[in-house]
């Protein structure tokens, strides 16, 4: 800040006859007396248009410098010792002067001059308050599409050179900002070049900290604030599309649409959308769901942005719904949303089943049509605000209310180990049931001056009253070992609720810089009731007792957990343990029978993090975990909804107990691209429920749940990526393991299963500048084992290659197209199959912004597509094929748009 | 525009550099360890990239990293401090290496790349920069700024003593008539700071990279790579802002 002592223009010159290009300025520099040369004295140049440096030295023990190496031009030559004052030329050098010597350099103590502050004062339109300028800026003229630049160029005090670089009464601006943030980033003049001046309501400038640095009195810079009036910083965008066949191949028509919209200003945000469609597209994408804010409508996942597919049979979807989110004084923030959903699902499927027994083995072929119907409107709220600098608090409540229609109709054959039919069964299952649900969710969060330490508390109150009606029809043929038929014909109705309240405190206090404690208490209260009533119709709507029941279940837990974590540079160890109570009442409110449990455990964790570098990262962890059973494994009573596989509650089932392990490694060369993962999932389980299952002579079933030890679920994996000739090819093999082992009871015999399976495959990615395309392999292999039969011991087999192109044409055409083909073997006959599926879109995008785009696509045109799937549980193998909607087309436009009428992109998944 | 405030420090800074200097008089140095600490404010750094603020508080905001600059009157070496507990904030800023030999007009770099080093290998910079009037007061020194336009948007402040005389400074910046004290992106987004200097001589091992027996691109070469490699993908062209913003 100290101004330059100014000597005026002082040079010498030494005229040259000799033509040069460069500079050279010699001198030699003295203190304060004159007499004493001095070394090391800095001499910089300075050009006088601009300020760049164009050279600087040093002098040497005799106080001589020599400056050269640079173009003539004008500029200062600045001499610099500390502890004295600096000294100023001003050198005019030309091309005819160009070496200048200025033979005695004397330089002066510190001067104390201080430079002159002038403070402009100004009445209104321009005023001071406080430390700031204000100008109102519809005080000064500007045309009717000046941009902010235009109007800084108005006010009196303020210039922008040709740049855009602004000063401010000569000093310059170091920032310009918008309502106090920097709303368009580091460059100024983005602000001032691209927002309308019509939308500006006053120009401030102040003296602000300069964030982050840390050194001395400096911290200050001079900033331009530009306070928008309320209506100026606001927009919106959207989405139109809508798809349909116009019925060309089949009788009704496939259609889609879709819409979507966001207003917002500066501080709300509204959203809303809209989705038919009776095509496998049954949700928002979640690109879409992001862009728009529509939280609770995201599905799938990040890294893929296809649409999540609808594989379980013909769906009709309406989905609607609207966002809303508002900032409420400095810190708190209100969303609101309401999404209504109607969904239908009408599903054909058919399943063959082989049961092996020790001394036999039976199977069934069912057919099964259901027909769904669900109505939902969900209601949720947050308001999250902070009380002060240290503390937070977030209210979150949300409301729904379901209503659905169920019918069933399944028919059933059961054979013998020959092949001949013993029974046929036809049962119609039609249910009503309407819902209520709640979630209220209270979260407070204390910091402390002392950085790492915490406090939060969390209570969750949960509740469901649940209420289905339904009817139960049941006819059966018996045709071995002699002929009848059996009728059934029953109502009934479920009443289920249940209130569970849930409260948690967790505490984190920083021991030293490595280690760290955290505890936490957890008190849950949960009490669940379940009432049925069973009348039949076929005897004068009389009670059916032991198809009817009311039931209590009430669950206290405590549990209390402490985890010590040492982390020092690339590791992290955390070792803890907790201690959890947990008392059950079941009460069975008919016969007064009361079994209770009371149960405690340790719950020991530990983990281990090693993580060399920024892309490598090697995790272990070993935790354990209890689940408590639902109450329909528990309620004592006979469930016959599907009255050829009855199932009954325990009362006596007690929680289980798991231990897993994970292992993790993962590793990325930013440079070559290679990448591998790694890791091993494993989980034991003590008390595990199973089913207990005994078999009739015709192989129906009764089953209850047990608890059994010893069931291990584990799985080994690793995949890598390989990319060649700068990444235009990549090759991505993967392969996996899994082992599982579980047990269940079939007629009290103890049967164990264990499948053993094994898969691998190859992708290879070819990205090339419009075309990108990948071809890929899979192969798996499973082997299932169980103790009791070997029959079941039949290995089989999945091939699946998949191949997949995307181009760009020229002039907005794209092309994409994938194909899938599938090789099913071992299974049962009739489930052997080989599917292969193509899709194919063709789309091309008009309008200058290419916001209209129409495309054709082609879903499963070779009509092969449906839903395989083999299953070997126990001692069932079950063979499952399932209608799904299989070949169609749609002409499908899209539009987007937005308030600047310019591209409107699609959201970027790395943003 | 001054206010009474800001003559009251313009009076205060004028003291401080007056009694600092006064027992300075004459105290060039040429060799010696130079600490730095950088504060990147990492909401300005990833705004607009929504994955990283997810990491990224009010509490937070602010990341502090170490690194030492070590110098005699020809070579220097910047080398980042490891600290204890980073964890997963850690990836969030860069740390290289610069070894700088200014008689011979090279320099080996070590940049990190997901935590993989790349190595440099290249003459000196060479940036115009530009010379203020304003000056400040770094670790009791008085240095003045100067400003670089790397291209239309960019600008890079640095403060420069020519009370230490050899020409080097953090990440690489050199070619001011003294050891930058202070660096900056024009927004104050990143900031490196001296906080002391000591006169110790570095060794000439401290002053020579390890560079094994892995490859070496010059600059132009790995952004050529670079740019070919991620350029296409939003997040590759933040990558790429954030690994060549001080070359």
């Amino acid at each position: 800040m100290l101004k330059n002592l100014f000597l005026g223009l002082s040079f010498f010159l030494i005229s040259s006859a000799l033509f040069s290009q460069t500079m050279k300025v010699t001198g030699t520099v003295y203190d304060t007396t004159g007499n004493i040369p001095l070394e090391t004295v800095s001499v910089i140049a300075v050009r006088l248009k601009d300020s760049l440096l164009l050279g600087y030295t040093r002098t040497n023990k005799d106080g001589f410098f020599e400056l050269s190496g640079f173009p003539p031009d004008t500029f200062d030559l600045m001499i610099e010792y500390p502890g004295l004052d600096e000294k100023s030329y001003y050198i005019f050098g030309n091309e005819v002067n160009n070496e200048i010597d200025i033979p005695v350099v004397k330089l002066n103590p510190k001067s104390q001059d201080l430079e002159e502050v002038v403070i402009f004062a100004n009445k209104n339109p321009i005023f001071f308050r406080g430390d700031t300028l204000v100008y109102v800026a519809d005080s000064f003229k500007v045309a009717e599409n000046a941009v902010v630049e235009d109007l800084l160029k108005k006010l009196p005090g303020i210039s922008v050179d040709e740049n855009g670089a602004i000063t401010s009464q000569g000093q310059d601006i170091e920032q310009v900002l918008v309502d106090g943030d920097e709303f368009f980033g580091s460059d100024p003049t983005i602000a001032t070049k691209n927002l309308g001046a019509k939308g500006i309501e006053t120009v401030e400038v102040y003296e602000k900290e300069r964030e982050g640095a840390s050194i001395g009195d400096d911290d200050k810079m001079q900033v331009l604030d530009l306070r928008l009036k309320d209506d100026a910083k606001k927009g919106y965008f959207g989405k139109v599309t809508g798809a349909s066949d116009f019925a060309l191949f089949e009788d009704n028509a496939f259609y889609e649409g879709e819409f979507l919209y966001n207003n917002f200003n500066k501080k709300r945000k509204i959203s809303v959308f809209a989705l038919t469609s009776n095509t496998p597209k049954s949700n928002i994408g979640f690109g879409d769901a992001s862009k728009f804010g529509l939280d609770n409508e995201r599905s799938g996942k990040w890294w893929d942005q296809s649409t999540p597919q609808n594989t379980s049979g013909i769906p009709r979807t309406l989905k609607s719904g609207v966002y809303y989110s508002d900032r409420i004084g400095k810190t708190g923030k209100l969303n609101f949303n309401y999404s209504y959903y109607e969904e239908q699902q009408n599903a054909l499927s058919r399943s063959r089943s082989s049961y092996f027994l020790e001394d036999s083995s039976y199977s069934t072929v069912d057919n099964i049509e259901q027909n769904d119907t669900s109505r939902s409107h969900r209601i949720n709220l947050s308001y999250k605000t902070n009380l002060d600098s240290l503390t937070s608090i977030e209210i979150k409540p949300s409301i729904r209310f379901d209503q659905a229609n169920t019918s069933r109709l399944s028919e059933n054959q059961f054979l013998t180990s020959e092949d001949s039919t013993s029974l046929a069964t036809s049962i119609l299952n039609e249910n009503d049931s309407k819902g209520f649900s709640s979630t209220s969710e209270f979260r407070i969060k204390r910091k402390f001056k002392k950085p790492k330490r915490e406090l939060k508390a969390e209570y969750v109150l949960r509740t469901q009253n649940n209420e289905t009606e339904s009817v139960l029809e049941n006819n059966s043929n018996y045709y071995l070992p002699s002929t009848y038929n059996e009728s059934t014909l029953q109502d009934k109705t479920n009443l289920n609720s249940y209130i569970n309240q849930s409260s948690k405190l967790t505490y984190t206090e920083p021991l030293s810089e490595k280690f760290r404690l955290q505890l936490e208490y957890l008190f849950q209260n949960n009490r669940s009731d379940q009432q049925i009533l069973t009348t039949d119709r076929l005897n004068n709507d009389v009670q059916v007792d032991d198809l009817s029941n009311n039931f209590d279940n009430i669950r206290i837990q405590h549990r209390g957990t402490a985890v010590l974590s040492y982390e020092i540079y690339k590791h992290l160890i955390q070792a803890g343990i907790g201690y959890r109570n947990i008392a059950i009442d079941n009460n069975n409110l008919v016969t007064g029978n009361v079994t209770k449990q009371d149960i405690s455990n340790y719950l020991p964790q530990f983990r281990y993090q090693y993580k060399p570098s920024r892309s490598k990262r090697f995790n272990f962890r070993y935790n354990t975990q209890s689940q408590q059973p639902s109450i329909n494994d528990v309620q004592p009573v006979q469930d016959n909804t599907n009255p050829n596989a009855i199932q009954i509650g325990n009362p006596d089932l007690e929680p289980n107990y798991l231990h897993s392990v994970r292992i993790n490694f993962n590793s990325w060369q930013a440079l070559s691209g290679k990448y591998i993962w790694s890791g091993l999932n494993a989980t034991y389980i003590d008390n595990a429920f199973a089913n207990a299952t005994t078999y009739d002579e015709y192989g129906r079933t009764i089953s209850q749940t047990t608890n059994v030890d010893g069931n291990i679920f584990a799985n080994l994996f690793a995949g890598a990526g390989f990319p060649i000739l700068n990444r235009k090819i990549e090759f991505e093999p993967n392969v996996n393991a899994s082992y599982n082992r579980n047990t269940n009871f079939i007629s009290d015999q103890e049967n164990i299963t264990e499948n053993t399976s094994f898969s691998g495959g190859l992708d290879i990615e070819f990205n090339l500048d419009s075309l990108e395309f990948s071809i890929g392999n899979n192969y798996s292999y499973v082997n299932p084992k169980t103790s009791l039969s070997t029959f079941a011991n039949q290995p089989y087999s999945t091939q699946q290659y998949t191949a997949r192109v995307e181009w760009r044409i020229r002039g907005g055409f794209m092309l994409k197209a994938d194909a899938r083909f599938t090789i099913n073997s071992g299974r049962a006959d009739g489930f052997n199959n080989e599917i292969l599926i193509v899709n194919a879109e063709l789309s091309k995008n008009f309008l200058k912004t290419q916001n209209l785009t129409l495309s054709v696509n082609g879903n499963d045109l070779l009509n092969q597509n449906v839903n395989l799937l083999r299953q070997v549980n126990g001692n069932v193998i079950t063979d499952n094929f399932t209608q799904i909607i299989s070949r169609y087309f749609l002409m499908r436009l899209t539009y987007k748009f937005n308030n600047n009428k310019t591209k409107e992109d699609d959201y970027k998944r790395w943003g | 525009m001054i206010t009474n405030a800001g003559v009251k420090s313009i009076r205060l800074i004028a003291f401080f550099i007056l009694f600092c200097s006064s027992n300075l008089i004459g105290q060039y140095h040429n060799y010696g360890k130079i600490t730095f600490e950088r504060k990147t404010n990492l909401l300005k750094k990833y705004k607009n990239k929504s994955r990283m603020m997810r990491f990224v508080t009010e509490e937070n905001k602010i990341k502090i990293d170490k690194f030492e600059l070590l110098f005699n009157d020809t070579s220097s070496a910047f080398i980042p401090i490891q600290q204890v507990d980073e964890g997963r904030m850690g990836w969030l800023t860069t740390k290289n290496y610069y070894y700088q030999y200014l008689q011979e007009n090279r320099q080996f770099i070590i940049l990190g790349l997901f935590g993989q080093n790349v190595y440099l290998k290249d003459s000196l910079p060479q940036r115009k920069w530009k010379i203020t009037n304003s000056t400040r007061n770094i670790s009791g020194y008085k240095c003045r700024k100067a400003l670089y336009e790397k291209n239309d948007t960019t600008r890079i402040y640095a403060w420069y003593t020519s009370e230490l005389t050899t020409s080097i400074g953090p990440e690489g910046y050199c070619g001011l008539p003294g050891a930058i004290l202070g660096l900056a992106t024009e927004d104050g987004g990143i900031v490196y700071f001296a906080n002391s200097v000591e006169f110790t001589e570095p060794s000439l091992e401290e002053l020579t990279p390890d560079v094994g027996k892995n490859k070496v691109f010059t600059i132009k070469q790995l952004k050529l790579k670079i740019e070919k490699d991620y350029g296409n993908t939003p997040w590759g062209k933040g990558m790429f802002d954030d690994l060549f913003r001080w070359l």
